[in-house]
């Protein structure tokens, strides 16, 4: 809907003599030939539609007429829609006329057009580019040159840095506004609403054609992107430019330290802001959390103190640190670093946005629950830590009963955590021995934590009886007999659920747990170690192993005052009344195993302690 | 007895007309004027039309100097046929 006609004079002047040379070549074809008759019925036609047509059009162009039919327009250097008239008439001479007869139907993108519109946005002053059909317009050719490699090469071409910078920043504030209005009103209007999905098809579209120019030429340097453009506007086009982890994370960074830097339209503004949109970018960007978090334990403000939603932020810092995503070596370089961070120096800046909803410690205790065997003693190389300064850091942000909670309630990815550690090393002969001795470990920490926080309630009691259990499951898998063995599965191991479930077994019942956290250690290691024997002895028997006669093992006691002692009791006369041999020998290590490394280890910490 | 090959050399006559008129048609200035159309020239929805219609002048100039060729050899095919019937019957009157 240009309602222009632009035209060299030159140009159309030869055009015009041409016109006219043809019309009198047109004319001088004769034939009376009736065979000739359609052949020269078309010639006619085309003579015809030259001379009433297109000879008026060039002579009214070309004489005064064109003042009265045609009139001249001055066109502004910065009219995006008629951006292709405007650069012809400013750049090359051009004359552009009012066209009556054009229609109303956008022409088709030329490559001339996106080359006008990229040196349009590069040259022309864009503050007044307000209206909803401008930007429909915009988003519209936008569209076209991102779908076609040589119209965006075109547009590209003609586009400067303080054209791209330009664009975003106006583009990106108005956007801001959009949204802080959305969020605190609850909703738009329609045209509101519209102009709001054209800006952000309008970033699709930039991104896409630079995502494209990016995939001919890998090396382009983007680091442009940081210097003249506001953070925001920046991020909004990031996000569509199909960044590798490391050069997202590399812009990203630099993007959050200077949005932190203040002065920008977003801050403090509702709705997402530069590091939503970055972390929302890098949440969707296979390996780009990991990368983050390990650039950003330089400046931990960058990953706590920078995004509107501190729930977004929390989702990045658990994948980024999760055994998924991250090497335990990594881990070891961030992970103590960030709870110690978290613990000693982060402070939230009470009535902002993107403060978390959750205590620094709590936010801390996240992190730690998927490394739990990390902070033992027995992984304590791992990380470096000397004996229990592991256990010493974790019970340092685990110190109340919010907290303790708040680690029970992520059992499956501390569950996920310590299978992660101990499958790494599946290859070893040593894997089962190595998988119980961890196991015990993690059971002796948890029970160090919860003996500190003195827990005397049913809810935290049932809390450390299912970080117990998901960590057991873990460990099954790694048992004599392969990962066929898992909880519940073979009828000792049903034996012991059931047992317990009709007992009303400690952590169950309030009243045994409260009274004596003793008892629930010794209880927790009794449980721990019968299960690990009623795993190992089913895989066996359905191996053949052993004979198919053979009675089950005991179970605790849970009427024992020393369910420990009770169940190694019963458990020596079961092995002394079975001749199982070697497989005989092998439960009674696995036994002793779980229950000396587990006192090993709570010994270990308390010492620490 | 009427001689049969003025007829013939009619056609004939007729063909080379139309193959005359059929060159004349594919060397005319309108099958390329299209090209002092484009958008070094003028640009806009108006002129884009012209500029189509300026191509599609060259199509239909094409169509008709091939439509012509092919009336052309339609008629070179009666004049050997006219040629051919002409002879075997001075053939036959010849015969005994």
């Amino acid at each position: 809907m240009t309602g222009f006609m632009g035209y060299d004079d030159e140009r159309v002047r030869f055009l015009r003599q041409a016109t006219q040379r043809a019309v009198a070549q047109l004319d001088g074809v004769r034939s009376n030939d009736p065979d000739a008759s359609i052949a020269m019925s078309n010639v006619r036609n085309v003579q015809r539609a030259l001379v009433d047509q297109w000879l008026p059009l060039m002579e009214a162009l070309l004489s005064c007429q064109a003042l009265d039919a045609h009139g001249p327009v001055a066109l502004d250097a910065g009219d995006l829609t008629n951006s292709r008239f405007a650069v012809l008439q400013r750049l090359y001479g051009w004359s552009i006329v009012n066209d009556p007869l054009s229609s109303a139907s956008d022409p088709a993108i030329t490559q001339d057009q996106a080359q006008a519109l990229g040196w349009t946005l590069s040259n022309g002053q864009l503050a007044e580019l307000v209206s909803n059909d401008e930007l429909k317009w915009l988003r519209h050719t936008l569209d076209a040159i991102a779908a076609q490699r040589r119209l965006g090469d075109a547009f590209l071409s003609n586009m400067t840095q303080h054209g791209w910078a330009q664009l975003c920043n106006l583009l990106g504030d108005e956007r801001i506004r959009l949204v802080s209005m959305r969020t605190v009103e609850g909703g738009l209007s329609v045209d509101n609403h519209t102009r709001l999905a054209d800006i952000d098809a309008v970033f699709a579209a930039l991104g896409a054609t630079l995502a494209d120019a990016r995939h001919q030429s890998p090396a382009t340097e983007m680091s442009w992107l940081l210097t003249d453009m506001h953070p925001y506007g920046a991020a909004l086009l990031v996000q569509h430019l199909r960044l590798t982890a490391d050069e997202l994370v590399v812009l990203s960074t630099e993007l959050i330290a200077r949005y932190r830097t203040g002065g920008w339209a977003d801050v403090q503004r509702a709705g997402p802001g530069t590091a939503d949109l970055l972390m929302t970018t890098m949440l969707n960007t296979r390996g780009a959390a990991a990368v983050f978090i390990k650039r950003a334990v330089h400046d931990p403000a960058l990953l706590f103190d920078a995004a509107h939603d501190s729930a977004l932020m929390r989702r990045l810092v658990i994948l980024g640190t999760s055994p998924a995503q991250m090497s335990v070596a990594d881990a070891g370089t961030v992970v103590p670093d960030l709870i110690r961070y978290l613990r000693d120096r982060y402070t939230p800046q009470v009535g902002f946005y993107g403060q978390p909803d959750a205590t620094p410690r709590a936010l801390a205790v996240d992190i730690a629950a998927p490394w739990l065997l990390q902070f033992t003693s027995v992984h304590g190389t791992d990380w470096g830590f000397t004996s229990g300064q592991g256990a010493q850091l974790l019970a340092s942000i685990v110190t109340d009963a919010d907290a303790f909670a708040r680690l029970a309630v992520q059992r499956e990815r501390i569950a996920d955590g310590f299978r992660t550690t101990i499958t790494a090393n599946v290859a070893d002969a040593n894997a089962a021995r190595h998988a119980v001795h961890d196991l015990a470990a993690v059971l002796a920490l948890i029970d160090t934590l919860a003996r500190q926080q003195a827990i005397a309630h049913a809810n935290e009691a049932q809390q450390l009886w299912d970080i117990g259990f998901a960590l057991i499951a873990s460990a099954t898998s790694m048992l004599p007999g392969g990962a066929a063995a898992t909880l519940g599965s073979g009828a000792a191991l049903v034996a012991l659920r059931a047992v317990l479930v009709r007992e009303g077994i400690a952590p169950r019942s309030p009243g045994r747990v409260a009274h004596d956290t003793l008892y629930a250690l010794d209880w927790q290691t009794t449980v721990a170690a019968a299960a690990v024997i009623a795993a190992s002895f089913d895989q066996m028997r359905r191996q053949g192993t052993i004979p198919v006669s053979t009675p089950l093992p005991p179970l605790p006691d849970p009427t024992s005052p020393n369910p420990g002692a009770a169940y190694s009791a019963d458990f020596e006369a079961w092995l002394d009344a079975n001749a199982l041999g070697a497989q005989g020998v092998l439960l009674s290590e696995l036994k002793q195993t779980i229950a000396s490394v587990h006192e090993a280890e709570r010994n270990a910490v308390d010492l620490a302690a | 007895m009427p001689t049969p090959a003025p007829v013939a050399d009619v056609l004939l006559e007729r063909a080379r007309s139309l193959r005359r008129l059929a060159r004349t048609i594919e060397s005319l200035d309108a099958m390329l004027l299209y090209r002092r159309a484009g958008i070094d020239t003028w640009i806009g929805p108006t002129p884009q039309r012209c500029f189509d219609e300026l191509l599609a002048a060259r199509s239909t100039l094409t169509r008709a100097a091939d439509e012509l060729g092919r009336n052309a050899a339609q008629l070179e095919r009666r004049a050997a046929q006219s040629r051919t019937t002409v002879s075997l019957a001075g053939l036959s009157s010849s015969m005994p």
